[in-house]
């Protein structure tokens, strides 16, 4: 069931368009991630969701409400829909719990319980009850962003970008305390992001946004490995992209044959690979007869528990297959990672195996 | 504005001690001379005897002063601050038509020296005196110091406190005041405090609207009889009252740190769209701009007009001129030359000490001019009677009153010229005093430049301690002008405002930049 529905929405900024007809569905329940490189219209979409803007053209629903129609707009103040921003935007004015009761009625019995019982879902200490915002850490005032957006029980919660201002190790478990704690509180979530292993890991549900238009949505794994273009594939992870020659459900490229997704497509093609369906074997025990293809290791960076190796790709003079322009797209480097466990040294030979399936992208 | 130094650092600077010390024993001495007027108020009081004190202190009349001055105060800051705020709104954060051109006519008036502002009501409207008089031209002459630190936080203010709150079920005008109105608590204060301070020092601006205040009766009770106890014992009351609003600003402003929490670049807050109100809330920004620039621009214009080429006397306004313009000049220097020890100090070597000598410095600012001249002139007549009405007298009392003033521009520039530039040349064999003049004078020559402009504007429009303290024969502008006035010879009096006016216009246009350079994010 569609919760939030956005139908051929557009917003423009004086000349600059910054959404277009832009169309997206956000499941119940679900926590939706909004992902797309900066300037690509995610941080309007959200805007708009909020009420903080309203679209020059479409609608958008929540449910069976329209908020936004045509020029009918229902102000943010009473849409009920949480927001979490960037830094958190805690008022400076206010202390920890008057930030946090901010959107509970000042006359309300039950204040200070709900107060107390948001501060312990978001794992905040009660002593730190008269804290201002400047004497917390970063962490800290996401938290209470978090409660205090939570204080209305609202049905959808929308974050933006709220971890990228916390440092790498704080960042994850972060983001894994408010996907817990939304989930508990059953809210829907839509999360708005440029970094896209966080879309990849909060969401079950991804929307990959471009020049203001949704390019592909769908679940993360799918957007993942089934890509709709060379540039969504770029952007949701580091891909190998090849030109092969389609026929009886494999694709036949420079590195070797593999198994296409779509065995009924025939004729040239360009398909993705993921690195990690790369694997290399020393050249020595490599078979000559199989599929494998070699390559030289010409560059590598160490990187704790892996190497990132960078493979240059030598041409099969054994191989009987000739294909036409079957280069990598770019050139015949890529990158691929390693185990650190058993290092490969510069200007060794190796041999490259395909697992899994191409996809085959145009 | 302070910096923060790192432990390292202070060890390097306790290290290389005798480098401050020509910079320290002047700033002692120039604290110990800003003391003068506030030692001088204690030593009346102790002196004075409480026979003395009851018999002037407690009459009717101090406490008819008394009442006035508090009722001046009460009556003219909430208005002030109602009436900027929502200016400030209007023109920062809603879609009124020529913007720009209101933020700049709401700071033009400071162009106009209140007493000028006054006579312009005066000889428009005569009917207009009392304490109505004196509450409107009070916040027609002084709300632009509301005004520019209100906008300038207005437009500093991160629009996403306001978005949150709206996300929260908040309406407009909930926001407007849980989140808005708080953030702009400092700035209120600040330029309340202002303006009360002036309030209570201002001489001209009251006489000629036949109102009386503290400032006013002290000065009369010294032009009768000199240096007599009642004008110093008033002077004590006058200068309770202004620590008492000293404190009192302290207290409603708080300690809390009004900053946004973060970094992130700021975006613009999006601007309310009046509609239908536009031409309605237009109104508030013409309305003030002609009674606060147009009403004196209007008199001006008609005495000028009136007089003809004969109010133009030659022999009168040059060397008139010609002594402002001494004066300033002279004075700015002086001051700002001042200044630069304590300024040094509180860049290169913050200290217990140096923010103690800085506090020095700063609390004479806020006494009024009547009180320094009351101080320096009983304290010559009675212990260096040869200094008594001279020249170095009048600019000691300038330096005292505009050392703040120079203080904070000289701090500024000289922040922004590294150390590292004073310890190369010291490490190339040039003696302390002359390493600092070389290096960090030298870059904070321009900053140093402007804030002695601002002092030489403020020593151009002074009045009150002038009058009090000025040499016989000396006539600057403000006098001139003041002396036609009380003559009610207001067409002859014309072409000194004009030049006092012309002359004021490169301080709004100073005090303008500054306040747009610090709202940037």
């Amino acid at each position: 069931m569609s919760f939030v529905t956005l139908d051929n929405v557009t917003k423009r900024y004086g000349k600059s368009v910054a959404v277009t007809g832009l169309n997206l569905t956000v499941p119940a329940g679900s926590r939706t991630a909004i992902v797309g490189p900066s300037g690509s219209g995610k941080t309007t979409l959200l805007r708009l969701i909020a009420g903080f803007e309203s679209p020059d053209q479409g609608s958008i629903a929540l449910g069976d409400t329209m908020l936004a129609e045509g020029t009918m707009s229902v102000p943010a103040h009473r849409r009920g829909i949480g927001y979490v921003a960037q830094e958190g935007a805690l008022f400076p004015h206010l202390t920890l719990a008057a930030n946090i009761g901010f959107g509970i009625a000042r006359n309300s019995p039950d204040r200070h319980a709900r107060i107390a019982e948001l501060m312990q879902q978001v794992g905040l200490a009660p002593s730190m009850h008269d804290r201002r915002p400047h004497q917390l850490s970063g962490g800290q005032q996401q938290r209470v962003a978090l409660a205090r957006a939570m204080a209305r029980q609202p049905k959808l919660m929308l974050l933006d970008e709220p971890f990228s201002a916390l440092d790498a190790g704080l960042r994850e478990a972060m983001r894994d305390m408010v996907g817990d704690v939304l989930s508990t509180a059953g809210i829907t979530t839509i999360l708005v992001t440029h970094d896209q292993a966080e879309a990849l890991s909060f969401a079950d549900h991804l929307a990959v946004l471009r020049d203001g238009v949704v390019v592909q949505a769908g679940p993360p794994q799918d957007l993942y490995l089934r890509p709709k273009d060379a540039q969504t594939a770029r952007f949701l992870g580091d891909a190998i992209i090849l030109q092969a020659r389609l026929e009886d459900g494999f694709a036949h490229t420079i590195l070797g044959s593999v198994p296409t997704d779509t065995p009924s497509r025939r004729g040239n093609a360009t398909i993705m690979l993921r690195p990690e369906q790369l694997e290399l074997t020393s050249a020595g025990q490599t078979d000559p007869s199989s599929t494998t293809s070699l390559g030289r290791i010409v560059g590598r960076t160490f990187r704790g528990s892996t190497w990132r190796l960078l493979i240059e790709h030598l041409p099969a003079s054994s191989a009987g297959l000739r294909l036409p322009s079957l280069a990598l797209e770019t050139s015949s480097i890529f990158t691929i990672e390693t185990p650190s466990l058993a290092p490969l040294e510069i200007g060794a030979t190796v041999g490259i195996q395909i697992v899994g399936t191409a996809h085959i992208l145009a | 504005m302070s910096l923060a130094v790192s432990p390292a650092q202070t060890m390097e600077t306790k290290r290389h001690a005798p480098l401050h010390l020509p910079m320290i024993i002047p700033a002692i001495i120039i604290s110990i001379l800003s003391l003068i007027p506030l030692g001088f108020i204690v030593w009346i009081a102790i002196t004075s005897g409480w026979d003395t004190v009851r018999d002037l202190v407690l009459r009717p009349k101090v406490a008819e002063l008394l009442f006035n001055t508090l009722i001046l105060v009460a009556l003219t800051l909430p208005i002030a601050i109602a009436l900027t705020v929502s200016l400030a709104w209007l023109i920062e954060r809603t879609n009124l038509p020529f913007a720009r051109l209101w933020s700049w006519l709401m700071v033009a008036p400071l162009a106009i020296p209140a007493f000028v502002h006054s006579y312009a009501w005066a000889s428009v409207m005569p009917t207009l005196h009392g304490l109505p008089g004196a509450v409107m031209v009070s916040i027609l002459a002084y709300f632009p110091f509301l005004y520019l630190p209100i906008a300038a936080q207005l437009r500093r203010l991160d629009p996403t406190l306001e978005e949150t709150a709206a996300s929260l079920g908040h309406t407009p005008i909930a926001i407007f005041i849980t989140v808005i109105l708080p953030q702009l608590r400092l700035a209120i204060c600040g330029g309340a405090l202002l303006i009360g301070l002036h309030l209570l020092a201002e001489y001209g601006l009251f006489v000629l609207m036949r109102f009386d205040t503290f400032a006013t009766a002290i000065v009369d009770q010294f032009q009768a009889v000199y240096n007599g106890p009642a004008a110093n014992l008033l002077g004590g009351v006058l200068v309770l009252l202004c620590l008492v609003l000293l404190r009192l600003e302290v207290f409603l402003r708080g300690d809390e740190r009004y900053a946004r929490v973060g970094s992130g670049a700021a975006r613009h807050a999006p601007k309310w769209r009046l509609g239908a109100f536009t031409w309605i809330a237009a109104l508030l920004p013409t309305a003030l701009t002609l009674l606060a620039v147009g009403v004196p621009i209007f008199t001006l214009t008609r005495w000028l007009i009136s007089g003809g080429a004969g109010v133009w006397r030659l022999d009168g306004i040059v060397p008139a001129l010609v002594q402002t313009a001494a004066l300033a000049v002279g004075g700015a220097l002086i001051t700002t030359l001042a200044a630069l020890p304590i300024a040094w100090l509180s860049i290169r070597a913050p200290s217990r000490v140096q923010r103690a000598l800085e506090a020095c410095h700063y609390y004479v600012g806020a006494l009024p001019g009547v009180i320094v001249a009351l101080a320096l002139v009983t304290i010559t007549v009675r212990v260096a009677l040869p200094l008594y009405q001279t020249m170095a007298t009048l600019l000691l009392a300038y330096l005292l009153m505009f050392l703040p003033r120079a203080l904070v521009g000289l701090r500024a520039s000289i922040a922004q010229a590294p150390i590292e530039l004073e310890r190369a040349a010291v490490s190339l064999g040039k003696p302390p005093l002359v390493a600092i003049w070389k290096t960090t004078l030298r870059l904070a020559a321009p900053g140093a430049a402007a804030s002695a402009a601002l002092v030489a504007l403020g020593i151009a429009n002074e009045l009150t301690g002038t009058l009090m303290l000025a040499p016989n024969g000396t006539r600057t502008l403000a006098m001139r002008f003041w002396s036609y006035t009380s003559e009610l010879n207001f067409a002859a009096a014309a072409p000194y405002a004009v030049l006092m006016v012309v002359l004021s216009l490169p301080l709004v246009l100073l005090l303008r930049l500054e306040a747009d350079r610090e709202s940037k994010p």
